[in-house]
């Protein structure tokens, strides 16, 4: 019996090798040398500094760096404020998309699943030539409907993030709708049919059962999002380049900057490991939710 | 259903599709705009009906060798979805059918590397490349973005391999098969759908991806991403030729993913929802 | 014995002639890796590179790429030794960064190796001042330019020559209208030509609006170049001539004040504005004034983007305590660790002769030689090329010491919230002036730029 055993888990072994050497070479390899990087003082205007060795220095003027936790700020009210919109919105769809069945739902679906099919590089671009003050089709409609609103919203700093927060919800409602209309496409049908049996009312039914249904998905996916909402640098770059001033510097285009444009190559290495821990306290979050939920069913 | 029913999911319908069609003209503005003249798109007001023209796409892709962009996206597209699925595949299905010490961790790593910002991992391999002399070359960005896309193919993957009933493989192993042969012979031709999805999703990935291409790649690999601001210049904005380019970046990428439209939520979700 | 001293005679001839087309053809069959900017200089030199191989033998391959992608791999190559390339371009300002870490070769070896010259190269044809200013750190001479370019004033000038718009402008102001030779009276055009749609321009009415100006304050390279022109114009800068900090100066701030205040008079969104977009307003029609590069000028009589070929003027800038223009240049160095240095020098004269210059300029580059700067066909055809002239006698350069770059950069994020109103002028010096004490730290006062 034990022989059977060692030799499936030898077998096991053989089939996860070729992932945990690719893995180990592109993704490990390179977290230690970040690592390695950020107890020196490399910095690419001052050369030998590759070699000057200064312990935790760059940690403590990550501690003491104003940029730095503007930046950080800046990405909490964008990651909140964009997953939140996005979770309302996309739950909306998902009803709405429910509501419909057959090909008419397989039509819409494909329509709604465009946004996020759209390299966020050219969603950036594609908002930037729509913002044009000159020639864009906001202003055009600003214009037209005679609103009250600013032409030219990327140029304060309130609206330029909340523009970034837009394009950002655009992309990616589509993810939080169709997860959702998963979620409630796998929902059983009993709890449904004793709700009505029961008289409840719509209202009701939604709030008593659809939701907790639902939950466990949504919670997912507000994970994910919140995770991958970091990884705004596209749309960050191509827009607002972190203006006006620093108002939508998010923490990975401050990183960005401090490794490419300022070429401090260690300080910007410090910054990538304490975003590291940053996405691993997540991530076990997440675990923690997906291994939790897999265990209570 | 009442009448009165039958009425309300109308509207609700008509009110929908019109709710979509609003959300989707940034996109439409984009493709229009490509077949648009310098002057037309800038008119104000700006024009829905116009001349179409080619002139941008012909600018762009031949003048200005975006062609040769074109062409690095499909190679790297290409390269990475066949190692991350060589690599994967055999992952995948042994996360289905075993349980081996260890592979909890192996699981959290594979996860921690989709959570990973991506400038994490791009400025050590900025240095790691440069010192190997691989920093303009295709190897470098196909690596990079392979080891990204592994841990989707292993999500995606074991569900599909899940969905194979065990008993398909005791037959096997007693008619004297081996796992690889299982593997091989059986389980793949079985999930070949869900196989094709994931390449597509993998295929999608690398090309849609701007950052680790614009830190890795160089003049002669950029893809179509990366090449895409250098039409931002201090001599003007090519917004015509912009388009252009976007529409290319994305329509192969609608296109394919109309076709795995059903796989779309288990693409995503990875492993969250069963 | 008449035939003996004949045949020795024609071998010697042959043999120095064979010597002589050595220079040129010693290295052929190397290949030399080149790399610059993306920009039309660039590409109008990339379309000669032919000739170059047909000459030498020696293959170059050339790559480019937008600004800001080149200087980090360039800085990367030099850093790591690896021998990338054997000839770089990089912006001036780098010189004093890439000097004190040893990663350039001196080119007066090179100029002294007689048999090394290339034919057609003439080193007292190139423009010494902008040669110096681009290459040359503590008298050794590292570099030869290889774009330049310089700050001026473009201006709409069938405006300007309109009838009614002067006769308006003279009851308004009470002078006569004409290019603004200072910044009260650039101001006052800016104040007057600032007009709605539905108002009226030259005698028709206006469709859209229109702006007296339009300046750069995106968080970019963009902004700080153009201001440094109103700083130095107005008696202020970066250092004083000792060397010492003032960039607290008072008026640095008064320049700031200034340049902020043009905001009003220029199209909305200013804080989005980049050389790009400023182009791109002087090409639809709606802007009257701007300081600009004049790299940025064939693109405004470009007939196939521009609406207004023809129409616009080039000057000076104007002139504050001082006059001024900015100059900006991308320098050619030949690494230490290049592969093939005595190529690379063969390339680099091949680029300063006068046909490919000459050609360069033709397609909106701007020469370093002096036979290329005065040709009367130039002047004849390219209707920017005086002012490009006037305005190279007087280039003020930017400080090349290692530390601009990140100085740069915290000028870059200060002026950007002047512009959007989060700091005053006088706070955002304030605070360049500390930031600037640290960043130079030990180094002060800065006595060579």
């Amino acid at each position: 019996m034990s022989l059977k055993v060692d030799s499936k888990q030898r077998t096991a072994f053989m089939f996860h090798i070729p992932a945990i050497v690719l893995l180990t070479l592109i993704t490990m390899v390179p977290l230690i040398y970040n690592l390695r990087i950020s107890f020196y003082d490399f910095s690419l205007t001052r050369a030998g500094s590759r070699d000057i060795f200064v312990g935790l220095e760059n940690y403590k003027m990550i501690l003491s760096d104003h940029e730095f936790w503007n930046s950080m700020w800046v990405t909490a009210k964008f990651v909140i404020a964009s997953t939140f919109i996005q979770l309302v919105l996309g739950v909306i769809i998902a009803l709405m998309l429910n509501y419909y069945s057959g090909s008419l739902n397989r039509l819409l679906t494909s329509l709604v699943m465009i946004p996020m099919m759209v390299a966020p590089l050219v969603v950036g671009l594609m908002y930037s030539f729509i913002l044009n003050p000159q020639f864009g089709l906001y202003s055009f409609l600003v214009d037209l409907f005679h609103l009250n609103l600013s032409k030219t919203p990327l140029s304060a700093g309130g609206s330029a993030l909340f523009v970034l927060i837009l394009t950002d919800v655009w992309e990616w409602t589509p993810f939080m709708a169709l997860m959702t209309l998963a979620a409630l496409k796998a929902a059983p049908i009993e709890p449904y049919e004793a709700a009505l049996i029961d008289g409840a009312n719509s209202s009701q039914i939604f709030f008593r059962i659809t939701i907790p249904l639902i939950r466990p998905v949504i919670a997912v996916s507000i994970i994910l999002r919140g995770v991958e909402a970091c990884k705004v640098f596209d749309k960050a770059f191509i827009l607002t380049g972190g203006g006006p001033g620093n108002s939508t510097e998010v923490i990975d285009l401050f990183t960005y900057r401090e490794a490419f444009v300022k070429y401090n190559f260690s300080y910007a290495a410090a910054l990538c490991v304490v975003l590291f821990i940053i996405m691993l306290i997540f991530g076990i979050l997440y675990w923690n939710f997906v291994i939790g939920k897999q265990s209570n069913d | 259903m009442t009448k009165k029913t039958l009425a309300i999911r109308r509207t609700v319908l008509i009110i929908f599709i019109l709710f979509i069609f609003m959300y989707l003209i940034p996109y439409f503005w984009l493709i229009s705009t490509s077949f648009k003249t310098r002057v037309e798109a800038f008119s104000i007001p700006p024009k829905l009906i116009f001349k179409a023209t080619i002139k941008n796409y012909r600018m762009v892709f031949i003048e200005k060798n975006f062609g040769k962009n074109l062409l690095n996206s499909m190679i790297v597209a290409f390269f990475v979805t066949s190692i991350s699925l060589i690599v994967g595949l055999p992952s995948a299905y042994a996360f289905s059918r075993f349980r081996m010490k260890g592979d909890k961790i192996l699981f959290f790593y594979l996860l921690g590397t989709r959570f990973t910002p991506v400038i994490v991992l791009s400025l050590p391999l900025y240095f790691i490349m440069a010192d190997l002399r691989l920093l303009n070359s295709f190897i470098g960005i196909i690596l990079a973005h392979s080891a990204f896309n592994i841990a989707f193919v292993v999500w995606m993957m074991k569900g599909f391999f899940d969905t194979i009933p065990k008993e398909i493989d005791e037959s096997a192993r007693v008619d004297g098969c081996s796992w690889f042969g299982s593997f091989f012979r059986i389980a793949i031709p079985l999930t070949a759908h869900g196989i094709a999805a994931t390449s597509i999703f993998c295929a999608i990935n690398s090309w849609n991806e701007f950052l680790m291409a614009f830190i890795l790649t160089g003049y002669k690999t950029a893809t179509l991403p990366v090449a895409l601001p250098g039409l931002m210049t201090p001599q003007g904005t090519f917004w015509g030729q912009i388009a252009a380019v976007g529409s290319v970046i994305t329509i192969p990428v609608l296109i394919f993913a109309f076709i795995v439209q059903k796989y779309m939520v288990q693409g995503m979700s990875a492993g969250a929802i069963k | 014995m008449r035939k003996v001293l004949l045949v020795i005679a024609v071998f010697c001839l042959l043999m120095t002639a064979t010597l002589l087309v050595a220079a040129e053809q010693k290295y052929a069959g190397v290949t030399i890796r080149v790399i610059a900017e993306q920009q039309n200089p660039t590409l109008a030199m990339q379309k000669q590179i032919p000739k170059f191989e047909e000459i030498t033998g020696i293959k170059v391959e050339l790559e480019i790429g937008p600004m800001d992608n080149v200087v980090g791999k360039e800085i990367l190559a030099l850093e790591s030794g690896t021998g990338a390339y054997d000839l770089i371009s990089i912006p001036y300002q780098f010189l004093g960064q890439l000097e004190e870490n040893g990663y350039l070769q001196p080119l007066d070896p090179f100029l002294n190796r007689e048999d090394l010259k290339l034919e057609d190269f003439d080193k007292n044809d190139l423009i010494s001042g902008m040669v110096s200013a681009s290459g040359e750190w503590k008298g050794v001479s590292y570099g030869i330019t290889s774009n330049s370019c310089i700050m001026i004033m473009f201006y709409r000038k069938d405006i300007l020559e309109n009838p009614e718009e002067k006769a308006a402008f003279k009851a308004k102001y009470g002078y006569e209208l004409k290019v603004p030779v200072n910044w009260i009276q650039y101001r006052d055009l800016a104040e007057f030509f600032t007009r709605k749609s539905g108002d009226n321009l030259m005698g028709e009415t206006l469709k859209q609006s229109f702006y007296g100006t339009s300046i750069a304050g995106k968080r970019h390279d963009a902004m700080t170049c153009e201001w440094l022109n109103y700083a130095w114009s107005f008696g202020g800068g970066i250092f004083d001539e000792k060397g010492n900090l003032i960039i607290d100066n008072p008026k640095n701030v008064e320049a700031l004040d200034y340049f902020k205040g043009l905001a009003k008079f220029s199209p909305p969104g200013v804080s989005n504005n980049t050389w790009d977009e400023l182009t791109t307003q002087m090409q639809q029609g709606i802007v009257a004034m701007q300081i600009q590069w004049n790299d940025c000028a064939p693109s405004i009589e470009d007939p196939e983007t521009s609406k207004v070929v023809g129409k616009v003027g080039y000057a000076l800038i104007p002139k504050g305590e001082v006059p001024v223009a900015h100059f900006g240049a991308w320098t050619y160095f030949i690494p230490v660790d290049a592969p093939n240095p005595e190529a690379a020098w063969l390339f680099l004269q091949w680029v300063n002769t006068y046909k490919v210059q000459k050609a360069i300029a033709l397609e909106g580059g701007f020469p370093c030689l002096t036979s290329v700067y005065n040709d009367p066909e130039l002047s004849e055809k390219l209707p920017y090329w005086k002012a490009s002239l006037d305005a190279y006698e007087i280039s003020t350069t930017r400080p090349r010491i290692p530390e601009w770059n990140i100085m740069n950069n915290e000028m870059m994020l200060e002026l950007s919230m002047v512009i959007s109103g989060e700091q005053t002028s006088a706070q955002a010096l304030a605070n360049l002036q500390k930031k600037y004490n640290d960043i130079l730290k030990g180094k002060l006062p800065v006595t060579y730029q």
